[in-house]
């Protein structure tokens, strides 16, 4: 027992600093840096990870099977523009953020709210769209304004990896959080009654009452705060973001951008103040 | 992404939190499993003819199909049938049910294992069969199920980490919760880990010693 | 629910994630079955540190619940495909309990055969490969049985990390139909079928088993 007992301790010491050794290590990669834009331009090819779960931004047609968007049409063009081929990847949200970081994509394409906690690992580009985050109810909800969510009966639903769990805790601590393991369950739990609201963007919130007539609703209160998205890429990828902000603004002043958002957004694009002026 | 630390010290707390819910909800699956289980195994030595049949049924099915899929059974669809459950409760349920299933087979195969010239021995000196299995079989099944029962408890503290798929908040839950908000997976994940193979370690260090103390007796 | 949305359901169920529950499942099998064997030969060898390595590697992943491996291996590995995340963890976790039935199996039988192998010519690989891993996995293969059921019954956890198999087919049915408790009883009776084959054909071979300990088959 004391022979078994002394490897064991060995082995657990062992095992121990290797993982305390691997944190530190982390950072210290012998890989030479390339720079993501300039192999892509070299190579002709563009890997972009995209989330075709969110109408209109990015969507599958559910006729042709084809991913297809708003942000979709966007990346699309700026590959023209490159003359480089393009390869899209539709992963779950929990596999985007990760999949860019590992190198699986160079860029992402998709609802990626921008937020400043989210700067300190990944580099966003200047927003593509403006919108806002709202909070679907359900149908006979008597919530309504946002003030009525800052109060312990009321429990709001949110997922893994959601941007919205930070503002939850800041403007509703009062609010019950429950985790659910994607859409599907929260959706139920909310017609259920099991929670009373969850937040999203608006584009999602209005995609579950054109899903779900007359099960849900939005809260009469405007936004709770206004969202933009943008393209996101690797930190140390400054040169590409830089060239997808120049795109944004070039096709904003040529008409193509106007072209795109009211095709899939379905009103006239007017540039506004807010928000870096979208 | 891999364990940090000065991180895992940081979240400390918080982890700890999470422990201790997952112990409370696992202390009370175990008991009430063991409970029921025994129960139930006991009722279904007993061989009176519906029952039985519709207990082996019970068994089966719950033994024969995911833990996962009874929870949400129970979370989502009790309150189509008018039964809304806390979640808490619900979760709760499932893994009793779950776990009172293997259970009932561990006692209904100790008992049954016991020589049978015992129990006919006993019945042919006008002991009634209830009293047979309670006072004596029973005591016996006991002494040599005991190591695979104890067994139970590392399995009801892995199956309450299912639990933060029904918006339980347990240890698994926080370490989501962690990763969800810092993305520090490693940390999180390795760090809850740790809690729950201590946990595990402790266990099967105390089955050790009941199956030492049982072979002194 | 109309007639139609329950036929849809089935369906679904069916066509879609039976299909991708079954390729995960005979996919882990198999891999569990290598590495376990392979795990077991070395443990039943008994060579002092690789057993003492061995044991804490098995002593730490039967303590981590499954969905928090399945979580470990997804968020901190560099694999991002869901399918072979859920099949290593699937691995992993199932291989480490094959290989304790594997060893026991081998403890089991005499070393009677190993010498008898030796004497007619065979190298220590050869007796084992063709005298005793047949025998052991004759002897063993109602548990062997029961850890494919276990087997079966994780690949409905992988649902979790976004696995679309039975489970998760049936969650989404729920969202398109509502009616979860009649959605979820259909999803626990795909696994029920499955399972319970596999537990009825193991039960057969444990009788069979055991008369064959007693001299009648």
């Amino acid at each position: 027992m004391k022979k078994g007992f002394i490897s064991v301790m060995l082995v657990i010491l062992l095992v121990l600093s290797v993982l305390v050794g691997c944190g530190q290590g982390v950072g210290s990669a012998k890989e030479e840096r390339v720079d993501t834009l300039q192999r892509i331009v070299e190579d002709g090819k563009m890997v972009v990870g995209v989330r075709a779960r969110f109408p209109p931004i990015g969507q599958v047609n559910s006729t042709t099977g084809e991913i297809e968007g708003f942000v979709i049409d966007l990346i699309k063009l700026y590959a023209e523009k490159l003359d480089v081929k393009m390869e899209m990847k539709n992963v779950e949200w929990a596999a985007l953020i990760p999949g860019l970081l590992n190198k699986d994509f160079d860029i992402l394409a998709c609802h990626m709210t921008r937020t400043v906690p989210r700067t300190a690992s990944i580099a966003l580009s200047d927003p593509f769209i403006l919108t806002g985050t709202v909070a679907v109810l359900n149908a006979n909800s008597r919530l309504s304004k946002w003030d009525d969510l800052n109060s312990s009966n009321v429990k709001i639903g949110i997922t893994e990896g959601n941007v919205y769990i930070d503002i939850i805790e800041q403007r509703f601590p009062k609010a019950e959080m429950l985790t659910f393991a994607g859409k599907s369950e929260w959706t139920e739990a909310l017609k259920a009654g099991r929670i009373d609201c969850i937040l999203d963007g608006e584009f999602a919130g209005l995609d579950m009452m054109d899903i779900y007539p007359g099960s849900f609703k939005i809260l009469p209160d405007g936004y709770l705060d206004i969202e933009t998205y943008g393209f996101a890429t690797r930190y140390e990828d400054l040169a590409f973001i830089n060239s997808m902000n120049i795109f944004l603004q070039e096709i904003k002043a040529s008409g193509e951008f106007g072209r795109i958002y009211e095709k899939w957004i379905g009103k006239e694009w007017v540039p506004t103040l807010e928000a870096n002026a979208i | 992404m891999q364990f940090n630390l000065k991180l895992f010290i940081r979240f400390f707390p918080q982890l700890l939190n999470g422990y201790f819910a997952t112990l409370k909800y696992a202390g009370v699956g175990i008991l009430l499993s063991l409970l029921f289980g025994l129960i139930i195994g006991v009722v279904l030595c007993m061989r009176i003819p519906v029952i039985t049949f519709i207990l082996k049924w019970y068994i089966d099915i719950f033994r024969e199909t995911p833990l996962i899929v009874q929870m949400y059974l129970l979370y989502y669809g009790l309150p189509y049938m008018g039964i809304l459950l806390s979640a808490p409760v619900a979760g709760m349920m499932a893994i009793i049910l779950n776990e009172s299933a293997f259970v009932a087979e561990i006692v209904r195969g100790g008992i049954e294992s016991i020589n049978p010239g015992q129990e006919r021995a006993a019945l042919s000196l006008g002991f009634g069969r209830v009293h047979l299995l309670i006072r004596i079989l029973l005591p016996q099944a006991l002494k040599s199920i005991y190591p695979s029962l104890t067994g139970q408890a590392s399995y009801v503290l892995k199956d309450t980490s299912l639990l933060t798929l029904v918006t339980i908040v347990e240890l698994t839950s926080v370490s989501r919760y962690l990763n969800s908000k810092y993305l520090i997976p490693g940390t999180a994940f390795i760090g809850s880990a740790i809690f729950y193979v201590v946990t595990f370690w402790v266990i099967q260090f105390v089955v050790y010693l009941l199956q030492r103390r049982q072979k002194w007796n | 629910m109309e007639l139609s949305k329950h036929l849809i359901t089935w369906r679904l169920l069916i066509v879609q994630g039976l299909p991708q529950t079954l390729k995960l499942a005979l996919v882990s099998l198999a891999l569990s079955f290598v590495v376990g064997v392979l795990l077991g030969v070395i443990r039943s060898r008994k060579w002092i540190i690789i057993n003492q390595i061995l044991g804490v590697y098995l002593g730490v992943i039967r303590g981590i619940p499954f969905l928090l491996l399945l979580l470990l291996i997804y968020f901190t590995t560099p694999i991002r495909d869901i399918f072979i995340a859920s099949v290593v963890t699937l691995t992993v976790f199932n291989s480490s309990y094959i290989s304790e039935i594997i060893a026991g199996g081998i403890d089991g039988l005499s070393q009677g055969q190993f010498k008898a192998g030796k004497s007619l010519g065979m190298n220590g690989i050869e007796v084992m490969c063709y005298v005793i891993l047949p025998q052991v996995l004759n002897l063993t293969m109602p548990a062997l049985l029961g850890q494919m059921v276990i087997l079966i019954k994780g690949t409905a956890t992988c649902s979790a990390i976004g696995y679309v198999e039975i489970t998760r087919t049936g969650t989404v049915a729920m969202e398109a139909f509502g009616n979860p408790q009649i959605i979820y009883i259909y999803v626990m009776i795909l696994y029920f079928v499955m399972c319970h084959a596999l537990t009825v054909i193991g039960r057969k071979l444990e009788i069979k088993g055991k008369l064959k300990m007693i001299g009648k088959a």
